[in-house]
């Protein structure tokens, strides 16, 4: 796709005009309504496009969606175009998600603007208006059959950015460069008195997928401070903490050197962990398996280890309603990874 | 010609790809039974599309042929309109931006899982083995059939 395919657009457009409007002119409602959208349209894709080449759209605002397309995107097309291309996002939190793969032409769409660009691609044609979207079945669009496929075959999380997205399943993800930042992290974990390594980090809420219930962190997070760990909440300022715990809130520029410091993250499988899975830390992620995802569960299609994330996280499968044995093996997986890197200086048995 | 109805499904054929043809109009009556749909109307620029489709339901209220135009034109419709999806399209590729094609023998998923399963959300899913009883010698019938 280059600046070639710029000029047919104008053709196109005028041309469609034509066709669904002057041609089909006798319904005056049908014709003030194509002149309105193709209107918004025009100044849509004024403000959208890419003089130096090609404008990739994120049309779902999904962490893990964000961050997978564009780290596949930049390992795609390499770092001199990354530094010539527009990223399309919704919203300003996926915009700080694209910016950790080294894009810096970064536009935070409204989700109706997004919903407006699909709309204006399916009629008129992404590749002639030097738009690609990084979503093999938009949710906004709906033009998509990919997503009935999940777990069909094996199809994971993957496949459908390496294959749908990119045609290109031999891609590899590109670890994205994060800040350095220790002295302010030293400093964070110093004021609130956590403890350097021996810190745990809880993930209870998350957007897409299942939770485990609140109570049920509040005593995950009492057990491990009775093992001599702190422990934080990863939330946002809408959520609460788990009581006992203390809300930490990293950009995501910082993530790694926290979460490194840290030492230690439990949370349920969202785009957060899409993020951390190349740190090097103990990652225990929390499966529910209540919701199908296609023919198979929630872990046949997300699974870090299958998706070639990353080969060290540890991946538990929540079933039913018998959330203590989820919460002991959580313990039990945290004292087993201990004893795999250097032995646990902690209490071995669970207590409830 | 016969008018939408709720009970109704259209289902738009707007390759000329015979195996694509194929399993769009074996896996129909299937869609039918699974969406609660009583009939089909059936929108196609392909005249093997529409000769054959009687050999697999009988559930077809009618069949409209269209230019390949037309078709196109109906499907840029689709991306103006803010309801939802009207119709189902029996394609990989088509409306435009739909790129399923490219998952096309991604770990052994075939063209009949892509329609069954992709186009017309028939989960679970069984293939369906069949044979046709047909004695005439139209040829675009039979490249049709030749599929099964």
């Amino acid at each position: 796709m280059t600046n070639v395919h710029k000029k047919p657009f104008k053709y196109r457009f005028i041309g469609f005009l034509k066709e669904l409007m002057v041609k089909d002119s006798t319904n005056f409602i049908q014709h003030v309504y194509f002149k309105i959208k193709l209107t918004t349209w025009w100044k849509l894709y004024k403000k959208i496009a890419n003089k130096d080449g090609v404008t990739y759209l994120c049309p779902y605002k999904g962490t893990g969606d964000v961050f997978v397309a564009t780290v596949l995107l930049a390992s795609q097309i390499g770092e001199d175009r990354v530094k010539r291309s527009k990223v399309c996002v919704i919203g300003e939190g996926s915009r700080k998600v694209v910016l950790l793969s080294g894009f810096t032409d970064v536009m935070a769409l409204e989700q109706e603007e997004m919903d407006d660009v699909m709309r204006m691609g399916t009629a008129l044609g992404f590749a002639p208006l030097d738009l690609f979207v990084l979503h093999a079945d938009p949710p906004n669009s709906k033009m998509g059959i990919t997503d009935h496929l999940r777990n069909y075959n094996g199809i994971n999380f993957m496949d459908f950015f390496v294959s749908g997205v990119f045609n290109n399943p031999g891609l590899n993800v590109k670890v994205p460069a994060f800040d350095e930042c220790k002295d302010s992290v030293k400093k964070f974990f110093d004021d609130n008195g956590l403890i350097p390594g021996r810190t745990v980090i809880v993930a209870p809420y998350v957007n897409t997928l299942g939770e485990l219930p609140v109570w049920l962190w509040i005593e995950i997070v009492d057990e491990f401070r009775k093992r001599g760990y702190t422990v934080c909440t990863n939330c946002d300022d809408k959520h609460w903490p788990i009581f006992g715990s203390v809300r930490v809130n990293p950009s995501y520029a910082e993530l790694k050197e926290f979460y490194e410091y840290a030492g230690y993250f439990v949370g349920s499988r969202s785009g957060l962990c899409d993020i951390l899975s190349s740190f090097d830390m103990c990652k225990i992620i929390i499966y529910l398996s209540t919701e199908q995802w296609g023919s198979g569960e929630i872990i046949d299609f997300f699974s870090m280890n299958d998706m070639g994330l990353c080969e060290d996280a540890i991946e538990i499968v929540h079933k039913g309603i018998d959330f203590l044995t989820t919460k002991d093996e959580i313990l039990r997986r945290v004292q087993g990874w201990e004893r795999s890197h250097g032995g646990s200086k902690v209490p071995v048995n669970t207590v409830r | 010609m016969d008018s939408y109805s709720p009970g109704t499904e259209v289902v738009i054929f707007p390759e000329d790809d015979s195996r694509l043809n194929y399993y769009g109009l074996l896996y129909l009556d299937e869609r039918l039974v699974r969406g609660l749909k009583k009939d089909a109307i059936i929108v196609t620029s392909n005249s093997g599309v529409e000769k054959a489709a009687g050999l697999f339901t009988k559930k077809i209220r009618s069949i409209i042929l269209v230019s390949k135009e037309e078709v196109e034109d109906l499907l840029s419709l689709y991306g103006v309109i803010d309801t939802p999806a009207p119709f189902i399209v029996v394609s990989l590729d088509s409306p435009e931006g739909r790129h399923a094609d490219r998952m096309l023998g991604v770990k052994g998923l075939t063209v009949e899982q892509l329609v069954a399963i992709g186009v017309y959300f028939i989960i679970p899913f069984r293939p369906i083995l069949r044979r046709f009883a047909y004695d005439g010698d139209d040829p675009e019938v039979l490249d049709i059939l030749k599929e099964a």
